[in-house]
């Protein structure tokens, strides 16, 4: 009778358990097998424009292919991982992900993304059709791709044309040195007006501006064969000491911006207590046209020609901006990679992409979007020509701690920024203890 | 008697079982015959919810498990004990354990007079006092996301603190989410955040303390302190302990607020242990790592918890208490 009962209850706790554990994992059936699931950013900002976009994007892909889109959408950067991480040891989760670039090569570590071969480019409409430059991270090299360019957000430089002009200065600056003197002669600490706006607390941001200035000037974050890791180099141990001494040395940024993130850099910027704003992307617009500044700024790529320098060294590069937006991925494990491709097929057809670029400000990295818009809008002129001119960060799946080893220096120095000070030493150890880091990371690399 | 009574309930005997034997009706139950078959629906949840992913975790910190092997995850190399090598060498662990346990035993400290005293002030009946007590707990029930966003907007260079100060004469120029002030501010903002959660136990605690012994208390001509001292703190001493204990468990495991208010990478004054654990498995995709500094972390810490669970006799049976 016990014993009975014992395996009565046994059962019945498998049952159940059973049941959770089906019930869980159903949950990411595609019902029939005409859904596709696409994961995208969550935009709490544009909540209402979200809505209209998915809604047209849903009918016009049932339209086209006779299949339903199901949009599932994360927080965060690190939520967006998470959901990758289980999709890939699981098996299961969205068909399509929208990546972002410096994302997309750890993605590629992974295996877990579709390399697209040649037919995959011709049902989305060829490869051509995209800005050369924006596939710079779309995978290895041009066999490997698994990103296919979705929205583009190249950095530029923005500047208050009334300030440059009560200054008496007629452009904007092309090199740094020019940039630095500028910002100088437009500072005002009396006023509280400074020559630029810098958001050094900012980790997206910081990092893009060492991998600019290091670039610039010869250096590299990882040698050209993405097997040696040079956060070490002299040029970047330069590139964080000129970062730092717009503030401490120049005293051209107002001395508060330690603790700014890019929020607060834009905002000094829009209400006109900053004269330049380096590394913005497109999305600020919105920002500047509700502000005191609307109709008196003016975007441009910034410099490319480093500090101390007139022209760039042989081997420095091109480096305003990074490679930047979102790219689309197709899951390995996913049975629907054709409806997949019709999918991006879609979102990047120059009339979607038009669609996108009004309700979320994102470039089209289609060219005949871009085109057009480019003429009609004449605010992204200078953003059209940074992402022209963009440059890929290196592809390789150690990219996050070279990344994150960047950012945590940068991190940890803020305090001596914020008193004023600069330690060159402290820096360098910091710099010497992120490539090693970067350097394990690198010597692991299996792909 | 007692017992026989509970056989009868629970475990009727046939008519035809085994004749018993004379005086065995006087022993308690033998533990074979404890019904504890009840307890295999919790048990079987145990194990699925707790052993498994630990055995799992434990798994996993002996392999390098990271972005290039994660898909095949079960053939990851085997690396033997370099991971815990790593996290004792390199990964900053150890920073991170001080960091964490100062943090979180601070915070309990400033947290506990704070919350035993709002306690106290609301313990009496007067009229508003629901009020009182409801206002008390805005801090507790706002998620802990909301309170680190709403602390980082105001902490900002140009926030409401710097001008609040600014206003005093005070300065307000200060730099609270940056540097090794990164960490007094994570205090400071974890306090206003827990303190109503000693408050809500050293309540339950004090409205179990009878007049009567306040009446003895006052007859005997003590004053407030020798109250305080004598009375109520020994009367709420069981729920506060508890109380005490899992704020400074809570602290010790706060992930959202260091992340929200700080981001990723964080001062190296708040990178505590979540945070530091958090980013190598999860932004550096180093799982193996991940999985042997929680091991370690776990190993560490069992040690104090065990201590202080045994000298706080929470874990002891009721008899043993009264004992």
């Amino acid at each position: 009778m016990n014993q009975r009962r014992v395996a009565l209850t046994t059962v019945c706790a498998a049952l159940l358990l059973a049941g959770g554990l089906t019930a869980c994992s159903s949950s990411g059936a595609d019902g029939g097998g005409k859904e596709l699931h696409v994961l995208v950013g969550a935009d709490p900002a544009h909540a209402d424009a979200v809505r209209a976009w998915q809604a047209q994007i849903k009918k016009d892909f049932k339209a086209k292919t006779g299949a339903d889109v199901v949009f599932d959408s994360y927080a965060s950067a690190g939520e967006e991982q998470t959901k990758i991480q289980t999709s890939i040891v699981s098996g299961t989760g969205p068909d399509v992900y929208q990546l972002g670039t410096t994302f997309t090569p750890v993605a590629y570590a992974t295996g877990g993304f579709r390399v697209l071969s040649d037919a995959d480019w011709k049902r989305i409409g060829g490869r051509d059709k995209f800005l050369p430059a924006t596939l710079g991270m779309s995978g290895p090299d041009a066999q490997h791709d698994i990103a296919v360019p979705f929205a583009a957000r190249p950095y530029g430089m923005v500047y208050n044309t009334e300030m440059f002009k009560a200054a008496g200065i007629a452009q904007p600056p092309t090199t740094w040195d020019e940039f630095v003197a500028d910002a100088i002669k437009l500072t005002k600490p009396s006023t509280g007006v400074y020559g630029t706006a810098v958001d050094y607390a900012d980790p997206f941001s910081s990092w893009k501006y060492i991998w600019t200035f290091a670039l610039q000037s010869g250096g590299r974050l990882i040698t050209d064969d993405l097997k040696q890791a040079q956060l070490n180099s002299p040029q970047v141990n330069d590139a964080i000491g000129q970062y730092f001494a717009l503030s401490t040395k120049h005293h051209a940024v107002d001395p508060a911006a330690a603790g700014w993130k890019s929020a607060q850099a834009a905002a000094a910027f829009a209400n006109g207590k900053a004269a330049m704003l380096p590394m913005v992307a497109p999305t600020v617009i919105p920002t500047l046209d509700n502000s005191p500044v609307k109709g008196k700024y003016k975007f441009v790529s910034m410099p490319l020609v480093p500090f101390g320098a007139t022209a760039r060294p042989e081997n420095g590069l091109a480096a305003g901006s990074i490679v930047s937006g979102d790219s689309l991925a197709i899951a390995k494990y996913s049975t629907h990679a054709d409806l997949a491709l019709d999918y991006i097929a879609l979102v990047t057809s120059p009339d979607e992409q038009k669609a996108y670029y009004k309700g979320f400000g994102g470039l089209p990295p289609v060219t005949a979007a871009e085109d057009q818009l480019a003429s009609t809008d004449p605010r992204i002129a200078g953003f059209v020509a940074a992402e022209k001119a963009s440059l890929p960060t290196p592809f390789t799946g150690a990219w996050a701690d070279v990344q994150l080893g960047l950012t945590n220096a940068i991190t940890q120095t803020l305090p001596s920024l914020a008193s004023g000070k600069y330690d060159s030493s402290a820096v360098s150890q910091l710099l010497a203890k992120a490539n090693q880091t970067a350097q394990a990371s690198l010597d692991r690399q299996k792909h | 008697m007692g017992k026989t009574t509970a056989v009868a309930t629970t475990r009727p005997q046939p008519p035809e079982s085994a004749p018993r034997i004379p005086g065995a009706a006087a022993r308690p139950p033998r533990r074979e015959r404890r019904p504890l078959w009840l307890m295999l629906p919790a048990g079987s949840l145990l194990v699925l919810v707790i052993l498994v992913p630990f055995m799992l975790a434990l798994w996993m910190s002996f392999l390098e498990l990271d972005q290039y092997t994660l898909r095949q995850w079960i053939q990851a190399p085997l690396v033997g004990l370099a991971n815990y090598a790593e996290a004792l060498n390199t990964s900053g662990l150890l920073h991170s354990i001080w960091a964490s346990t100062a943090f979180s035993v601070l915070t309990t400290l400033i947290a506990a007079p704070l919350g035993i005293l709002a306690a106290l002030t609301v313990n009496g009946r007067f009229r508003g006092r629901g009020a009182v007590r409801s206002i008390y707990l805005v801090p507790y029930v706002l998620p802990s996301f909301v309170t680190g966003t709403l602390w980082r907007i105001v902490l900002q260079p140009a926030g409401a603190v710097n001008h609040l100060l600014g206003d005093l004469g005070l300065g307000g120029d200060k730099q609270w989410l940056i540097g090794g002030q990164s960490f007094w501010t994570l205090v400071g903002v974890d306090v206003w955040a827990s303190w109503a959660f000693i408050y809500l136990m050293a309540l339950s605690g004090l409205q179990t303390i009878s007049r009567e012994l306040y009446e003895a208390a006052a007859l005997d001509g003590t004053g407030w302190w020798q109250r305080i001292r004598y009375v109520v703190l020994p009367q709420i001493k069981g729920p506060l302990s508890l109380g005490l204990l899992l704020a400074t468990l809570h602290h010790f495991n706060n992930f959202t607020l260091p992340f929200v208010l700080f981001g990723m990478p964080a001062p190296d004054a708040v990178n505590l242990l979540p945070m530091n654990i958090y980013q190598t498995s999860f932004q550096s995709f180093r799982f193996g790592l991940g999985a042997a500094m929680s091991v370690v972390t776990l190993i560490i810490m069992t040690i104090p918890a065990v201590a202080y669970l045994r000298s706080s006799r929470l874990d002891a049976s009721p008899q043993e208490v009264e004992a």
